[in-house]
């Protein structure tokens, strides 16, 4: 080995906690980096595995009339298509008339396989598979009989439960659609073999195009092809609907036919006999339009309709690549602030190495080694600590951070975990720790070896120290007492310390608060909605108009309040080029009721909303979304096709879901047409599950109602968003306290060996071990009270940013940080700062300060 | 009668396999309110012994008896507490804190003594009553020896205990820092050792005292000191 090599390998081993601090700072930037960025696309990509793997449907089509095989044909018309037809009903069934989505299991399917959890699939009749989520919410066991409602219309009664299975159509474990029975919320999924289901054709059209798997599931370009697909399916069932209707109508109309024959000739007979009866007349003519309302009816019970279906259609789906989303948000911001406190902070721990090796640099010099030869020294040091951080920080990043969030989310998703090794990020994080390391040294050698030996192998004259600003303000100076004095000055004359000081503790701080902020945030988004906003607790929909018999039944129940009719309709509003879609649009039966209903808050001023004569109020997101201020005007189409215009008079304080709140006669104006009341709002004091459900039942049983949702339930959607960050959330709180712990200790380290002779001076001068501690631990919490401060600051302002990004086009997320986060982030920081000072304190106390003092360097 | 008592003091150092033997069995005293010289060439000695007389080492063997108390077994705590009401310190590099005024690093040491001087007024006695606000940096070598001086000074020692005072200094400015230590113990009746290798200075002092290669090779008094004014070198 060369003498410099050799040197260099020393070097490494002599300094070797400060190499692995450098070591450590970049793994800690690398890794967060790495990590985080690739947690989003990991997610996606076992979504996209999942659903290529199981063959999830593109389009999913529902009949009413169901489906044939001349449908199938139909549907493959379409280039690339493969169809199948499956049964489906929604049923009730086991301990509580529990609503499930009931599928017809056929072994041949292609499309949305199952997979197993436990057991098998059905090998006969008697056997049934249920939703996983079956057995992980409602209990059921292997080997258990599950038995379905007469309503159910299966060939049994009960069924034997073989097994467990996840299904690609329900990617989110916290929903599974509603449903027109029981309570109207679908528990879980079964399936039994299709020959159990007494239906006459199948319901569901599956179409999948093996095209298209090749796109991400998420992306712009797979929802665009999906919707010509879907245009061309629609293209051709029109026909084919026409022509489904006319053959069942034939089918069934067929006694109606002859019927239809004999009144008719009985009627031309009458006629050719000349006779003009009065009481035949009459006769004839009942008879006929007895025979039309026959016909009337089952022209209505033959007519085809469909509804399409999407992926972005079913239960959960969006949201997961919405969450997908908001973790790749959090990866912009996170990472960047680590590699910043990582650069700065190498880049003072190798000026501090080469500012120590000086001499030696000066000696090499005078040797006459040229100055790359010496640079090299350096550079290969820091290029050195700058991969193996970078290269442990990749892997353990890549590999570490996705799979626990994927753990996490197949905890309720049936995941199939995909985690690439992300090249990429690798590259794109080796050039930036380079850069951090290598560019540091880089600078900092070459102004060093722009001196001469001669100065090089002198000490560094000492930088003149300059009064502090403060020292200007004479009454506070003189206040101040000689250890603040010197404090303050010791500060402000190691500037760059300062700075990185606060920066490390204040970027600590911030990063954890916004961990507590990111979940709070989106926790009181829910809790601030059904709460404050919305305080009913249920909304019944109505089959009528009329409420009677639900106000019956609500009346029965023990923890019925009070109730509400309203108009409630779906719709989109445009205006200024701008449109939102599914808007519920609310139209009060009594304006003055709706005040104990729904809380309509300006968020102008604050001031209470009322409704008007005309016009209407928006919730916030809308009006943002649409570019709308009071008094502009918006248009309105509602599903069943009442279309309107109208100003707006009041933007209302909302956080989850569009709203539109109109009275009665602003409805009228608008629409042209009076309002009906369909739906209920309904307060309730405290239920528990059991009772939600039941009430929910009776409702639907004795109420003449469609469905019943509570609140809760929305509430809970958004409350297993924000846990599902909670990891994700606890790993960056403790990769941010590392950070800072690290960002501390070394630049205290630093600190120390710079100002190893002045510690000593002190030292001899007979200051106790405690005092001399405190004479460089006081900066430290100084630094460490301004950086919390700003880090108060600062975390707010990230919080702020990240929600923004993260935000979805339904919810507001209102920042929120409870007391909680910042109690930790403190104490976390108040920790730190304390073991520092008392490592600090044990390394002062054994200080050599005879050798310290003895030489002039 | 003898301030301090230096009994077969040795101090040895473990360098690996080899031990290095700094002061082998010493043995000599000095008296209160005298200036003794401390005489030898450079490694024979003379700063261990002196930083062990200061507290900030202790003997590996012997008895350093200071007004009456033995500090060799001296706890830790001990030492520094002795440092700090009892012992000056001055320097060959003046260990001035560069971030401190010249006032502020004599009030550094006084601020932790219970019957310090005032700041300004020792610097004042030090010829430097100008430059009080002035910065190290600013300052000339013999300026910051004197502030050095100035800081021991402050506390209200007992014992002024100088390593190599002048060493890095010229002549005329070692000459004056020689005279403000002359004077703290002639006027202040402080008891002051000076370490030096320049035997002219032996001429200043009450008692001489030559180490040589570990070992104290002479003591000798001096009943008529020749004032530093007066000594040519
Ligand atoms: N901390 C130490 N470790 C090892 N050897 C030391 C140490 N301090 C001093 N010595 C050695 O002890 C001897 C005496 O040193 P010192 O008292 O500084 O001499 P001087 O008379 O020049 O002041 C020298 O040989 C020196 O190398
Ligand atoms: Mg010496």
């Amino acid at each position: 080995m060369k003498p410099l090599t050799k040197n260099l390998w020393r070097g490494i081993r002599g300094s070797m906690g400060r190499f692995i601090a450098i070591i450590l700072i970049i793994m800690l930037g690398v890794l967060t980096y790495v990590g985080v960025k690739a947690t989003g696309p990991a997610l996606k990509d076992s979504v996209n595995q999942t659903v290529t793997n199981l063959h999830l449907s593109d389009v999913q089509i529902m009949s009413t009339t169901g489906f044939t095989k001349q449908d199938v044909k139909t549907a493959e018309k379409v280039a690339g298509a493969k169809a199948e037809a499956v049964k489906f009903k929604y049923v009730t069934g086991g301990k509580d008339s529990y609503a499930i989505a009931l599928y017809g299991y056929q072994h041949n399917l292609t499309e949305n396989k199952l997979s197993l959890r436990s057991g098998h699939l059905p090998k006969n009749n008697h056997q049934i598979v249920l939703d996983y989520r079956a057995h992980s919410k409602y209990s059921y066991k292997l080997g258990q009989k599950i038995k379905f409602d007469k309503s159910a219309e299966l060939k049994h009664r009960t069924y034997t439960v073989v097994g467990f299975v996840d299904s690609p159509s329900y990617v989110d474990n916290t929903e599974r659609g509603s449903a027109n029975v029981g309570d109207g919320s679908v528990k879980f999924f079964a399936e039994v073999p299709a020959s159990q289901m007494n239906l006459s054709a199948a319901t569901l059209l599956n179409v999948r195009f093996s095209k298209l798997q090749s796109r991400d599931t998420y992306s712009h370009s797979y929802k665009e092809a999906v919707s010509a697909k879907v245009k061309s399916l629609k293209k051709v069932f029109k026909t084919r609907g026409a022509e489904r209707s006319k053959t069942l109508y034939n089918k069934n109309a067929g006694e109606l036919t002859a019927s239809q024959d004999k009144l008719t000739a009985a009627k031309n007979q009458l006629m050719a006999m000349g006779m003009t009866s009065k009481q035949a007349t009459a006769q004839l003519k009942s008879e006929q339009s007895q025979l039309d309302t026959a016909k009337a009816k089952i022209k209505k019970a033959t007519k085809t309709t469909y509804t399409w279906q999407t992926r972005s259609d079913l239960p959960g789906f969006t949201a997961l690549g919405q969450s997908a989303d908001r973790i790749a948000a959090i990866a912009n911001v996170f990472p960047v602030f680590f590699f910043l406190v990582a650069a700065l902070i190498t880049f003072t721990t190798i000026t501090r190495m080469v500012e120590e090796a000086r001499a030696q640099i000066g000696t090499f010099k005078a040797l006459g080694y040229s100055k790359m030869a010496i640079a090299r020294n350096y550079l290969s040091y820091a290029f050195i600590a700058g991969m193996i951080g970078t290269i442990i920080g990749a892997f353990v990043g890549n590999i570490s951070l996705p799979r626990l969030v994927l753990s996490l989310y197949q905890n309720c998703i049936p995941l199939i975990a995909v985690d690439k090794f992300q090249w990429s990020l690798f590259v794109i994080s080796i050039i930036i720790a380079l850069i951090t390391t290598v560019g540091a040294a880089a600078i900092v050698v070459r102004s060093e070896l722009k001196e001469k030996p001669s100065e090089l192998m002198r000490p560094r004259s000492p930088k003149s120290a300059k009064r502090i600003l403060m020292e200007r303000i004479k009454p506070l100076w003189r206040r101040m007492n000689f250890n603040q004095k010197v404090s303050y000055r010791n500060l402000f004359r190691y500037k760059s310390r300062m700075f990185m000081t606060i920066l490390g503790i204040a970027g600590g701080t911030a990063l954890i608060l916004t961990g507590f902020g990111i979940q709070n945030s989106i926790g009181a988004s829910g809790s601030r909605q059904y709460s404050e906003i919305a305080k009913y607790q249920a909304v019944v929909r109505l089959n009528g108009s009329n409420s009677s018999q639900a106000v019956k039944v609500l009346k029965q129940d023990k923890q019925y309040k009070s109730q509400t009719a309203i108009d409630a309709n779906v719709g989109n509003v445009s205006a200024h080029g701008h449109k939102v879609d599914d808007i519920n649009i609310y139209a009060p039966s009594s304006k003055n009721q709706l005040k104990n209903f729904v809380k309509l808050i300006s968020t102008d001023n604050g001031k209470n909303l009322s409704l008007k004569k005309s016009g209407v109020v928006l919730s916030e997101k809308m009006a943002s979304q649409l570019k709308v201020k009071v008094g502009d005007t918006i248009r309105v189409k509602t599903t069943d096709n009442h279309t309107g215009t109208a100003k707006v008079t009041g933007i209302t304080e909302n956080f989850v879901g569009h709203y539109m709140y109109l009275s009665q006669s602003a409805y009228q104006k608008m629409f042209g047409t009076r309002a009906k009341t369909n739906t209920l709002l309904v307060r309730l004091s405290h239920q528990n599950q059991h009772q939600r459900e039941k009430l929910a039942n009776q409702l639907m049983k004795h109420g003449d109602t469609m469905g019943t949702s509570y609140t809760v339930d929305q509430q809970q959607t958004i409350t297993t968003m924000s846990s599902s960050l909670s990891t994700v959330v606890l790993i960056f709180i403790l990769l941010s306290g590392v950070l800072s712990f690290v960002v501390l200790y070394n630049l205290t380290n630093i600190n120390v060996s710079e100002r190893i002779r002045e510690l000593s001076t002190i030292k001899v001068l007979g200051f106790y071990d405690k005092e001399v501690t405190m004479y460089i631990v006081r900066e430290n919490i100084m630094l460490t009270v301004i950086g919390i401060i700003v880090g108060y600051g600062v975390g707010n302002a990230l919080t702020a940013y990240i929600l923004r990004q993260a935000a979805t086009d339904q919810i507001i997320f209102p920042l929120t940080i409870h007391w909680v986060g910042y109690v930790v982030a403190t104490a976390l920081m108040v920790l730190f700062t304390v073991i520092v000072m008392l490592v600090t304190h044990r390394r002062l106390k054994h200080v050599d300060m005879v050798e310290a003092l003895k030489s002039n360097e | 009668m003898a301030y301090i008592e230096v009994i077969n003091e040795s101090k040895r150092y473990q360098m690996g396999e080899t031990t290095i033997v700094a002061n082998d069995k010493l043995s000599f005293e000095a008296n209160q309110g005298d200036l003794t010289v401390i005489l030898g060439p450079s490694g024979a000695g003379k700063s261990t012994v002196l930083n062990i007389l200061g507290g900030m080492d202790s003997p590996s063997d012997g008895e350093v008896i200071i007004d009456g108390t033995d500090i060799a077994k001296y706890s830790d705590k001990q030492l520094t507490q002795f440092r700090r009401t009892d012992i000056g310190f001055v320097f060959q590099f003046y260990n001035l804190i560069p971030n401190l005024t010249t006032r502020e690093n004599v009030e550094l040491a006084s601020s932790i003594v219970p019957d310090a001087l005032d700041a300004d007024q020792v610097l004042k006695d030090v010829g430097l009553g100008d430059r009080l606000d002035n910065f190290p940096s600013q300052l000339s070598g013999g300026e910051q020896q004197r502030v050095a001086i100035a800081r021991a000074l402050a506390k209200n020692p007992k014992l002024l205990l100088c390593d190599e005072p002048t060493g890095a200094l010229d002549y005329e400015t070692g000459k004056q820092v020689l005279t403000l230590l002359e004077d703290a113990s002639r006027k202040d009746h402080k008891t002051v050792l000076i370490i030096t290798h320049n035997s002219a200075l032996a001429k200043m002092a009450d008692r001489v005292i030559r180490i040589n290669d570990a070992k104290v090779r002479s003591i000798e008094d001096n009943p008529n000191p020749t004032p530093v004014e007066e000594i040519e070198w």
